[in-house]
Parts: C-alpha cells; structure tokens; sequence
C-alpha cells in the first residue's frame, strides 16, 4: 500500500536527484518521466483513442445535427443549443428520465443495496460451507451474460410463464407482467443480477469491523439493532458509499436488459435513457439528438455520484 | 497464501491473523445460536432464490418442446439432447468463435498494456501519476451509450463495421482500466525490498516485470484476466451496435433467436446454458478476486 499513498513532498535537492537514482545510472539518457512513457504509453494512447476522444466528439456533436444517413450526413451543421432545445420539450424524454432515475432508485440504491447489505449480513459468521454454498450461487447470477438473464426472466414473468403458474394458486389472473408492470419486471431482474456486486463488497467490509467493538456494545446491554445501526453501519459507511457510487453508474448505464425484457415497452413505458437514445442515434439516425442524450444521461449519473461523494464528506468531518 | 487459494471464500488474509480473529470470535457465538440459526435458513432460503432461474434454464434445456411451455411447469421428464443438437445445427459455431476471439484477444491484449501500466503507477515516481491513475478510472465509468455513436462512426469510416478485431479492441479499451486498477492492487501487496533490490541491480523495467513481478503475482494477473474475460464475453451493447452478421457474437446470436423463436423455449435455453456456461466457470475460478476486480481496487 505505501508506495500507492500519498508520496511525501520532495525537496527540490531531492526532486533533482530522483531521475538519476530511478534510472539505475544504467542510461543516462533517458532520464525521469521518460522512462515511465515507454510502459505507460500503450495504454494510455488506447484509453485516449477510445473513450476521451469519444467524448469529445459526443460534446461536439451534441450541437450539431449530425446524422447516421442522408443529407445532413454528409453535411454537418453547428446548431447551437437546438438539440437541448428540443430535449427539455421532449415528453419523452422527461419520461426516460423519470423512468431512468426509478430504476435507479428501485433497483440499485433500494433493492441492492437493501438485499445486499441483509444477505452479507445473514452470512456474517455462518458456517464455511453455507458462505460458500451462497456465495457461488449469487455469483451465478451476477456472471450470467445479461442476455441470458434477461431471457430467464422474460420467461418467468410472461403470460405462460412461471411466475403465472406459482400466482395461480393464489388466484390471482393470469397476465404478462412485462406488460402489466414493464418497470418492476426489469427492476426484479436487474436486483437479481446486480445483488451479487453489494453482497460481496459488504461482505468485505464487513470482515473489516473488528469484532470486539461488537461485543462491547453487546455487554453495555445493546440490542442487535442498535449494534447494527450505531457500530457496524456507521463503521462500513465509506464501503456502502463506494458501493452505491459503483452500483450507480452501473445502473444508469443498463441496457441489454431492458432491450430484452421489454425492448422499452409497452410504448414507451420502460424506455429509460440509454434506450431513447439507442432509438433515437442508431435506429432513428439523429446522431446530434442522441448525443444530447447520452450527455443528459452523464448528468444524471454525476448528480447522484455528488450526492454519495457529498455524504462521504461530510460523514467523515464528523 | 497457497491454503488461502483453495479456499474460495477466504478474503486475503493470512492464515495466522485467521486463526487468530477465530480464537477471539468463538466464547461469544455460543449464546447467539438460536437467532443466529433463524438467519442461517433465510440466507437458505435466499440462495435458493437466487438460484431457481439459473436451475429453470438449466433444466428446460434438456426438455422436449412440448414439455417446457407446460402449465403448470413439468418437474419430471426424460433428459434428452434434441435441443443442444438443434442449436448446434443452427449455425451456432460462427458466433461462438467470433466470441472466442474477441473475448480471448482482448483479454491478452488487456493484461499485456496494463501490467507495464501498472507496474509504471505504482513504483515510478512520475510527476502527477495520481491523475493518470484518476483518468484510468474516470474511463471506465463512463457510460458506453456515451462511447457508442462516436466510435460507430470511426468504424464506419475506417470501414471495420462488422470485424471481430475491431471489436476485440473496443473491448481491449473497456477493460484496460479494470486490469490496471486491479494488477496495481496485487503490486501493492508485493514487499516493496524486492523491488527495490531488483532496480538496484540495474534492471531495466521490462526484465524487472518477467522475471521478478510477474512470478510473484501469478495468481493475481490469472483472475483480472478471468474478470476480462467475463466482462468481453458478455458484452452485448457495442456487439449489437457494431456487427452485423459476420462478426456477431453468442449475445447477438441469443438475442435473434429470442425475436426469430420466441416460444421455442427448450432450445433457447439450451442455447443460453452454453452461452453462460464459460462465464459461471470463469466467474467461480475467479471469485475470490471478484470484489476487488469489480470495485477497481476500492474494497478488498
């Protein structure tokens, strides 16, 4: 860990001397910085090639009213703030991401976290083979393609599906609950897919809470709860913060589930942002729109990170 | 450290502290027994859960047609092997191996860039390393919706639209970062003497990863490779938006057969056990380094 950490200021005697000493004296010609490029560069130049240039260019088209095909195309034109005109006028939009930020909320800040937190909490000093026994499972879960774990679901929750035959019982009507609850359908499925991520990065926090604060506050006569929310949750608060910032740019980012599931529908009531905008860029071919999109949807994501990054800070000032 | 490798839930820890934390813990477990025994079939029942549509989908696979869209569900039924040969026949084989070659390409690509990557983060003092670091992580967690429509464009000028190789580099790109963050966790670990005394032999860096870090951390570079592997394998968002029928992968594959044969539901899920068979393997093999793969290096 020590050479990650902060690194202790130099004195400018010392910061001259580095290079010399990092180079072994082997090539005084390369000195300092220069050594690192050689390694460092590869993948730097990809990363730059792949995703800081992208970005770049989806700011730039977000103003324009570049195209996929046909005239505009060919011809692309500045068009100022037109696209995030026609956004915030958009009905479908507010309702992408209205939609977006209930899946969000339900299925990774909510389900998740909640069913996480509870299953790393059930497993904590459970017995070697039921640790493993659940852990390999939930990883099954998790390490399922998306497409397959959306066609599993798609197949429970249909109208000849499982989840029919086990309602029946009850009396409860048959239904395609992908039509009659499209955003709970994929909300259960993605809670399904995802809880695996929290379960383990709690349970690894958890590992961490040395037990004997625990039992201390089990002498002074606390309740479990009260051991639970005043010494273990307060203790974990920078992994469930981390954790919730992981699951949610995730989560904002789900597509291939949706897609299967519900392909945004019925209508558009499961269309979240990231399938108004494959809809509206690749299959519509408004590429300027799209873009505008895509940056909402970094918007979204950031404005929840602040949130966590925000709670991190001022819990820990405490 | 070799004990711990067997056992997959162990975190990495050594063995002594283990030992030791278990001595500390047991005089209190006693009295706790009964409550904790409520918990331990709700963690059951959890398991079970989780596990039924995995098991569904195992199941239904070696089914006839008619016995898997049966209301209610048939629980007893001659296995047969009618719908792996089905799948099999269609044409399956092509998308397996484009799978395999971009999942398989990217991932080495992948280890090969990071763990000089890495290694250059974690020990060379280079001025403003942390925000190299910072621009590694800050990529992956952009949204690839963001990525798509630039790089589809790219691909169509370069005219690779539908070319395995220019999707195994998209992939390279997506799991670069992981591989960094994560092998620069397993240095991190490395005693720092070890490398000290290499540089001072005079070493030059890239003898100093093969045969001095890349031994030591082995196991490491195994699961951030497994992890890549998974993540490639997987991916479906830049396959469906780049290929189209000759470098198109198994996701891509599932998905037409699930709009082309809907209701085929035997078939199909044969065709998605073999698809998540690789990853569930890869997946266990690798879980004990899960954690720290998927949080970049943030939890342990």
């Amino acid at each position: 860990m020590s050479a990650t950490t902060a690194t202790p200021p130099l004195t400018p005697d010392q910061r001259r001397r580095r290079p010399v000493r990092a180079g072994g004296g082997t090539r005084p010609g390369q000195r300092g910085a220069a050594r690192w490029i050689i390694p460092l560069g590869p993948a730097l130049f990809l990363l730059l090639a792949f995703f800081a240039g992208p970005i770049l260019w989806t700011v730039w088209a977000s103003f324009t009213n570049a195209a996929l095909t046909g005239a505009q195309a060919a011809q692309t034109e500045f068009i100022g703030l037109a696209n995030f005109e026609r956004l915030l006028a958009d009905p479908r939009f507010a309702s992408a991401t209205i939609l977006t930020i209930v899946f969000l909320l339900g299925s990774g800040v909510v389900g998740q976290t909640v069913l996480g937190l509870t299953l790393a909490l059930l497993l904590q000093n459970r017995h070697a083979l039921v640790r493993g026994a659940v852990g390999v499972i939930v990883v099954g879960a998790w390490v399922v393609p998306e497409v397959v774990a959306g066609f599993v679901w798609y197949a429970f929750l249909e109208r000849e599906g499982s989840l029919n035959a086990v309602l029946g019982f009850g009396g409860v009507e048959s239904q395609n609950w992908l039509f009659t609850a499209p955003m709970l359908a994929v909300i259960l499925a993605n809670v399904w897919k995802g809880t695996a991520f929290s379960m383990m990065t709690y349970a690894a926090g958890l590992s961490e809470v040395p037990s004997d604060l625990k039992e201390a506050a089990r002498v002074d006569g606390a309740s479990g709860f009260q051991v639970l929310f005043h010494v273990v949750l307060p203790l974990i608060r920078r992994t469930i913060a981390t954790t919730l910032l992981l699951v949610t740019l995730q989560t904002v980012q789900v597509f291939t589930l949706i897609y299967v599931m519900t392909s945004g529908g019925p209508g558009s009531r499961s269309t979240t942002l990231p399938l108004l905008m494959y809809e509206q860029a690749l299959q519509l071919g408004d590429l300027g729109y799209g873009t505008a999109i895509a940056l909402a949807l970094l918007l979204v994501a950031g404005l929840f990170s602040l949130v966590y990054v925000r709670m991190l800070g001022t819990e820990a000032k405490r | 450290m070799t004990t711990a490798v067997a056992v997959p839930t162990e975190t990495s820890r050594t063995a002594g502290t283990r030992a030791r934390r278990r001595q500390r813990r047991r005089p209190s477990r006693h009295p706790d027994r009964p409550r904790m025994s409520v918990a331990g079939i709700l963690a059951w029942g959890a398991g079970l859960l989780f596990f039924f549509p995995v098991l569904w989908m195992f199941t239904t696979g070696f089914k006839q047609e008619a016995e898997a869209s049966t209301d209610p569900p048939t629980f007893l039924f001659l296995p047969t092997l009618d719908q792996y040969r089905a799948v099999l026949g269609r044409d399956f084989v092509p998308y397996l191996l484009n799978s395999l070659t971009a999942s398989v390409l990217s991932t080495v690509l992948a280890i090969v860039l990071a763990v000089p990557a890495a290694y250059a983060l974690s020990l060379a003092k280079i001025p403003r390393w942390r925000d190299s670091l910072f621009f590694f992580i800050s990529t992956k967690l952009l949204p690839p919706v963001a990525m798509i429509l630039p790089l589809y464009v790219l691909a169509t000028n370069l005219g690779v639209l539908d070319n395995v190789t220019a999707l195994a580099m998209i992939y390279t790109a997506m799991n670069a970062p992981l591989a960094v963050w994560m092998i620069r966790s397993f240095l991190a670990e490395l005693p720092k003497a070890v490398l000290e005394a290499a540089r001072v032999d005079g070493a030059t860096w890239s003898v100093e990863i093969r045969s001095v870090i890349l031994p030591m951390i082995a196991p490491g570079i195994a699961a951030t490779a497994l992890i890549c592997f998974i993540f490639a394998w997987n991916e479906f968002f830049f396959a469906v938006s780049l290929t189209a029928t000759q470098a198109a992968t198994v996701p891509v594959f599932l998905v037409g057969f699930i709009t082309g044969e809907g209701l085929f539901w035997a078939r199909l899920s044969a065709a998605s056990t073999m698809a998540a068979l690789p990853v569930i393997l890869a997946g266990w093999s690798a879980q004990r380094w899960l954690v720290r793969g998927l949080s970049l290096g943030a939890v342990k």
